[in-house]
């Protein structure tokens, strides 16, 4: 069986896909605080030699960083206070209610967690067209406000506390929906926080449908803004690009490395409990 | 009495449940059948017109051959892409799983491309394939190799795409394979080790086996992304270079959206729609038998 | 305190019938144990004293009032549930209070209430703690407080000493006991426990099957069995029962098919030497003797041993030995039964009367 030679074999190996995985990041920040000849030299330095902060103000002067990361802000919150509040309310239903076609619903909301989301766009997208919301942060949040995944982890959630509590509840003179609000919402903290986490993150980083849905500069998203600073010409000032990537993915790290647990285990539960 | 009471569970019971599926019928089981209808007619995008065009345009995507290149492409990503991600993430996990320091640390290292979207690590990769100032090349160059034009070359753009993209979700995967690994029973290597198994016989015959449903869904999960990937693609290559790296997404995203064709771009969703379908109810049912196969 | 009256109840779920057409009446202020076998719907018929499971048919009154299609909260009833049901986000004492705020209890009178109830309970040192902070019989204890506070006109009590050990069990029981004497609430308890319900009812329903078997005082259960049932039920140990297939016709007696006699009714006597011969039962003893098998098991329980014997390969009675020298497995003896205690059972099971 494994013997500490081997354990020490395994961590060093291991340092491989390390730096392989952090190594991106590490240099998109490197490069943003290189000067303009020195980003494009060959051979290409691991760290600048002369580090300057120019890359971030000319980054912010491009473009409106700030607006992207307030709509990105706008749209993520918007979409995942809406599918919280729409799931626990569906969830409860399905948990603790008895009632006439429950098995039908359960059903249809295993089956729309398998429904790909491209299938909608393009109706959605006329539908936004046609009530003349694009550019909204409407356009943004509306298709994504409902979640089959987050009913369906609530509803397994929510099977599991014991209905005794419920009655004890219901004997102290609580209605469903304070039950709900006032009980069991709190109770069962570590799955809603876990999939509001991971609704978050999701909608933070979605790019197809932001893109396809504003139009001017001033709603583009975090996503869509970064991509603006992709060019094809040569003299791109890659300190620049790096500069306004670095800024913009900021909060997304920040966000993940505060909150990994929680979304791990929204990702763990998409994973167990869904599909098969 | 007890009617009574039943129908008014039903009618809250419908109640709670109101809003969310008022929400998913309007946004997604609506749109997925006005796709399917659309796909059948020709859109005319200023006037709003629908002209029934029967199968047409069924036929025109089974005739182009830039559909048939975008499927290919679309196939050919998965290839690079699935075996990556799977193969490599199984190697970290089980790297992760025989080392006891740094766990978290680790862990935190492959997961932060999990935290970050498609298009940020295309934006991460893109400078790091640039020919002449890219890293990529110079790391190649220092072993005597000429590194190719990664993003405006044909015939390496679609690894290119596949590299950013397998960076990106091996965490995933390390995550969910690193959790089955942790629940092969302690026992049954050890039982195997006195029996005189090698640690690669240990591996092959009891570790695999014990750990096949996950590998099959991180495997499904895969795929499913890789026919669903778009921002990446968007971001590094705009389809290109000759439509190497137009995925099936892209096109759609181009006939829809590029050149307004959106009764076309509605076929081609509803086909994707039933690829991905497709691969789904193989998982469900793979699934199923694997959960009630013996070890 | 209030009266429960329970008219032609019935419970159906789908096409099984839970409860028949029960009636029942408890009077304010009593203890009533509701006691059965698991299944016998005895938690169902709390439920629906409760408010928390509706009638098939029948009718819940309260003081005379009906009460049938009134939520929980409408009864003026209060529950303590078999697993304390604590909510565990919160203090104790906000648990305690939690249906009197949702009830608009102004904050004092809360207040005050509360720390009534907890000093009662002996509780007052935990009400900032939460809920895994405490061990069974503080929960146990917290919840009856909840029940408490709210001053229901009934309390509704469902199995809730059976998550407890032995040890706790009797002291919580005492408790109970001495709680009810001093609030004089009407309460009705449900348990499994024939022990709990003898020492703490006013009155006890026996209950089997979703029937009522006999509702009467403890002792009157114990002495006067309606049914072999609650006669074989009540009572530790458990009656013996000895099948009987002669008895002279035209006696009255002759439906009879089972007698039944206590272990505190018997006695074992060793046979002495290796005289074969029983011993001789004097006039007034109005005892008979009954021949015995082997000794099969013997219980030394300190102020009495109990002996299992077998009288024949299938009939095994157990009875008690007061002598000096305890007998063993093995030993012969015979049986000596006080017959002034015999009870007859006919073939259904109920009481043949002399």
């Amino acid at each position: 069986m494994p013997v500490f030679s081997s354990r020490l074999l395994a961590t060093c190996l291991l340092l491989v896909p390390a730096v392989l995985h952090g190594f991106p990041v590490f240099y998109m920040l490197s490069v943003s605080f290189k000067e303009a000849a020195e980003a494009y030299q060959f051979p290409p330095s691991l760290l600048p030699s002369h580090p300057v902060l120019s890359n971030y103000s000319d980054a912010l002067h491009a473009a409106p960083l700030w607006q992207f990361m307030l709509n990105s802000l706008i749209a993520s919150l918007g979409i995942t206070v809406v599918q919280m509040l729409t799931s626990i309310l569906a969830a409860y239903a399905l948990a603790r209610m008895e009632f006439k076609g429950r098995k039908l619903v359960l059903g249809f909301v295993v089956a729309m967690l398998m429904v790909p989301s491209e299938i909608t766009i393009v109706p959605n997208y006329l539908v936004m067209v046609g009530a003349g919301l694009i550019d909204t942060h409407f356009a943004l949040i509306a298709p994504f406000s409902a979640s089959a995944f987050g009913i369906f982890l609530l509803y397994q959630f929510f099977s599991g506390v014991p209905r005794e509590l419920e009655e004890a509840a219901t004997v102290d003179g609580a209605s469903r929906m304070r039950f709900l609000f006032q009980i069991l919402v709190p109770v069962s903290m570590p799955a809603i926080v876990a999939f509001g986490v991971f609704s978050f993150v999701s909608a933070w980083n979605q790019y197809l449908w932001p893109l396809v849905v504003t139009q001017s500069t001033s709603m583009r998203t975090v996503q869509v803004g970064v991509g603006m600073f992709r060019s094809e010409q040569e003299a791109t000032s890659w300190g620049m690009v790096m500069a306004a990537t670095s800024i913009l993915v900021l909060p997304s790290i920040a966000l993940f490395v505060a909150t990994q647990k929680q979304f791990v285990r929204g990702l763990v539960s998409s994973g167990a409990g869904v599909k098969g | 009495m007890s009617e009574n009471s039943a129908d008014s569970a039903t009618r809250s019971a419908w109640l709670f449940l109101a809003p969310a599926l008022f929400l998913m019928f309007i946004f997604t089981v609506a749109p997925a059948l006005f796709s399917l209808i659309l796909s059948f007619h020709d859109f005319k995008p200023f006037s709003f017109a629908m002209v029934p065009v029967g199968l047409d345009q069924y036929m025109e995507l089974a005739a182009s051959e830039d559909y048939r290149a975008s499927l290919m492409a679309t196939l050919q990503f998965a290839a690079l892409v699935v075996p990556g991600s799977v193969i490599g993430s199984l190697a970290v996990a089980v790297l992760l799983d025989q080392t006891p320091f740094f766990r978290s640390i680790f862990r935190t290292i492959f997961l932060i491309p999990v935290g970050i979207s498609p298009a940020m690590a295309a934006m991460l990769w893109v400078f790091l394939f640039n020919p002449t100032s890219g890293f990529l090349n110079y790391l190649l160059s220092m072993v005597g190799i000429v590194g190719p034009a990664w993003l405006s070359d044909p015939d390496w753009a679609p690894l290119a795409v596949s590299l950013t993209t397998v960076w990106k979700e091996v965490g995933f995967n390390i995550i969910f394979l690193m959790a089955a690994l942790a629940q092969v029973p302690v026992e049954l290597q050890e039982a195997a080790w006195m029996d005189g198994a090698n640690a690669l016989r240990r591996f092959w015959h009891i570790t695999l086996p014990s750990i096949s449903p996950a590998m099959f869904f991180v495997t499904v999960v895969s795929v499913i992304h890789a026919f669903e990937s778009f921002g990446q693609i968007h971001i590094l290559t705009r389809g290109g270079p000759a439509g190497s790296t137009g995925v099936l997404v892209y096109q759609l995203f181009r006939d829809g959206f590029e050149n307004s064709r959106l009764g076309m771009a509605a076929a081609e969703a509803v086909i994707l729609f039933i690829i991905i379908g497709a691969v789904t109810l193989v998982q469900f049912f793979v699934a199923r038998y694997l959960k009630g196969a013996p070890q | 305190m209030a009266q429960l009256e329970l008219i032609q109840v019935s419970k159906d779920f789908g096409k099984n019938s839970i409860i028949h057409g029960l009636d029942l009446t408890v009077e304010a202020g009593e203890f009533l144990v509701v006691v059965g076998p698991s299944g016998c719907g005895k938690s169902t018929l709390l439920r629906i004293v409760a408010g928390l499971e509706p009638v098939s048919k029948g009718d819940v009154r309260i003081d005379g009032r009906s009460v049938t299609k009134l939520s929980p909260k409408a009864r003026g009833i209060a529950m303590v549930f078999q697993n304390y049901a604590l909510y565990p986000h919160m203090s104790v004492r906000e648990n305690i209070s939690f249906g009197l705020k949702l009830a608009k209890i102004p904050d004092d009178e809360v207040s005050r209430r509360v720390t009534d109830a907890a000093k009662l309970l002996h509780i007052g040192a935990l009400l900032d703690r939460k809920p895994y902070q405490l061990s069974g019989g503080q929960k146990q204890r917290v919840a009856m407080g909840r029940a408490m506070v709210r001053q229901p006109a009934i309390f509704l009590f469902d199995e809730p000493l059976s998550n407890l050990d032995a040890q706790l069990r009797v002291q919580m029981r005492a408790e109970i006991a001495s709680l009810h004497r001093r609030l004089r609430s009407t309460i009705v308890y449900v348990t499994h426990d024939q022990t709990e319900a003898m020492t703490l009812a006013d009155r006890i329903v026996v209950m089997r099957a979703g029937k009522v078997e006999q509702i009467a005082a403890p002792m009157e259960l114990y002495r006067n069995p309606a049914t072999k049932f609650v006669a074989s039920f009540i009572g530790s140990p458990a009656m013996n029962f000895l099948p009987v297939s002669v008895f002279p016709a035209g006696t009255g007696m002759h439906r009879t098919e089972t007698i039944g006699f206590r272990p505190e009714h018997s006695e074992f006597i060793p046979a002495s030497g290796s005289s074969r011969l029983p011993p001789v039962v004097s006039g007034e003893d109005d005892a008979i003797i009954v021949g015995t098998g082997a000794v099969k098991l013997v219980e030394p329980l300190g102020s009495v041993t109990l002996v299992h014997c077998e009288l024949a390969p299938t009939l095994n009675v157990i009875c008690e030995y007061h002598g000096p020298n305890i007998p063993v497995p093995g030993d012969e003896g015979f049986l000596k039964i006080d017959i002034s205690q015999l009870l007859f059972f006919d073939g259904e099971g109920l009481r043949v009367r002399k």
